[in-house]
């Protein structure tokens, strides 16, 4: 038997909302619709900002930073969609910032309890090392984040979005920066925070790429509904 | 907005939607017939994609939702239209997610499918592409807001702390309706004036 009984119409049916899916796919096949968060350690600051996944940014809403489930901080993002506040003092647990629009996205991050501590200063211990920043989640700081003064070329841009540190020169390795002070090794601390300022833009990158939407998905989803169509019309094809 | 992520919802919000999610599709799959199912499966395709293309409004991001459309155009099989494309999301984007996905899909399919059984009769009554498109418009935008009351009501039921401020909704929805009335007037018209026999769910409809 024929599985369609009236020729004319689906194929009419189809073309507009045909043409409207391709305008639609061909115009941005990467924009999407989903709130993220990423946060990232600055020196003695956790910085960043809400997105949605293909453009914009969550202007003026609520985001609130928890550690361990209690509450530590809370604010209103900025224009970027960016939030900021200084690394508490004892890191007692994981911290999660949860980023909410009060029109029903929400979306949170959380930061592993590892990657806060070498921020937390160890006040008293300055033994300088010149050791390779290898381990870097182990060893406790020596120094209060905020007494040093010298801080790595661009390494804390004054705004947390698009930080400046990967433009200047982006292949240099930071760990022998040149503007390094010549009276002192630098310390653990230092060599810390400028590894941190120098990942957080990559760390960016795969947060972006990894909400990104792709266009094999796309069209996998796509002929993964028409698949199942035929599918159907198969089988009740089947049936006398 | 529309795609409520995981772990937001409380457990008795989940199961209500699933269960009303799954007497939906029971619905639309028992609705559905040769004619039907080309028809459910291209709709579905088109929210699934149309679904991914957001526009910054406000302090948020929106998208066409289409449940008007997909209502006149389908009556209930709109409910596994939805149901299939907004599993695809989750699974392929993250969007919404797997738990919420009941939930979910009433919220966008049931106002669509109201709009169709309430409007789709006067709709296909008329003759006149202008006068049918403009019904469509108004029964799209109706289920705009229709969806965006749902999720601000699952959103109060399970976590009253995330329940949507009404000026924010309002500010983010109204625009979103009025696009979305246009585009759903636009096609509504365009089906009228050339096949209007496309506009039927089914062919042996009883208002018709």
């Amino acid at each position: 038997m024929p599985p369609f009984a009236l020729p004319r119409s689906p194929a009419l049916l189809l073309a507009p909302l045909l043409i409207l899916l391709l305008a639609l796919v061909s115009a941005s096949p990467a924009a999407a619709h989903a709130l993220r968060v990423f946060a990232r350690l600055e020196g003695d600051q956790i910085s960043g900002y809400g997105f949605f996944i293909g453009g914009g940014r969550p202007r003026d809403v609520e985001w609130v930073a928890q550690m361990g489930g209690a509450p530590l901080a809370r604010g209103r993002t900025d224009a970027e969609g960016a939030f900021r506040f200084p690394v508490p003092e004892p890191v007692t647990g994981d911290l999660k910032i949860t980023v909410n629009t009060a029109e029903g996205h929400i979306a949170s991050t959380t930061l592993a309890q590892s990657r806060l501590l070498p921020a937390q200063g160890a006040p008293g211990a300055t033994t300088p090392s010149a050791q390779l920043p290898g381990p870097a989640t182990t060893g406790p700081s020596t120094t209060g984040p905020s007494t040093t003064g010298p801080a790595y070329p661009g390494q804390i841009a004054p705004q947390g979005l698009r930080p400046a540190p990967a433009a200047p020169a982006p292949a240099a390795p930071p760990p022998t920066a040149p503007a390094q002070p010549a009276t002192a090794q630098p310390t653990t601390a230092e060599i810390e925070r400028a590894v941190a300022a120098q990942v957080a833009p990559v760390l960016e990158r795969l947060e972006q790429m990894d909400a990104r939407m792709r266009l094999t998905d796309l069209v996998a989803g796509l002929s993964l509904i028409f698949g199942i169509a035929g599918m159907l019309l198969w089988a009740r094809s089947r049936r006398p | 907005m529309a795609h409520i992520p995981d772990g937001v919802l409380s457990l008795p919000v989940l199961l209500g939607g699933g269960a009303l999610a799954a007497a939906g599709v029971g619905l639309g799959l028992r609705a559905l017939d040769d004619r039907a199912i080309p028809r459910v499966a291209l709709l579905s395709a088109v929210f699934f994609a149309t679904s991914l293309l957001s526009i910054p409004v406000g302090p948020s991001s929106v998208h066409l939702l289409l449940g008007g459309l997909m209502g006149v155009l389908l009556g209930v099989g709109i409910f596994p239209a939805v149901l299939v494309a907004l599993a695809l999301q989750a699974v392929l984007f993250g969007f919404g997610g797997l738990t919420t996905l009941g939930v979910n899909t009433v919220n966008i399919a049931l106002p669509g499918a109201v709009v169709g059984l309430a409007l789709g009769p006067l709709i296909r009554r008329q003759t006149r592409p202008g006068r049918a498109g403009a019904l469509a418009g108004a029964g799209a935008a109706a289920a705009v807001f229709g969806t965006g009351a749902l999720v601000a009501g699952a959103l109060w039921l399970s976590a009253p702390e995330y329940t949507p401020v009404a000026r924010v909704l309002l500010v983010t929805y109204l625009p979103l309706a009025l696009v979305e009335a246009a585009v759903t007037a636009i096609v509504v018209g365009f089906l009228t004036r050339v096949e209007p026999a496309a506009l039927a769910p089914a062919l042996k409809m009883r208002e018709t």
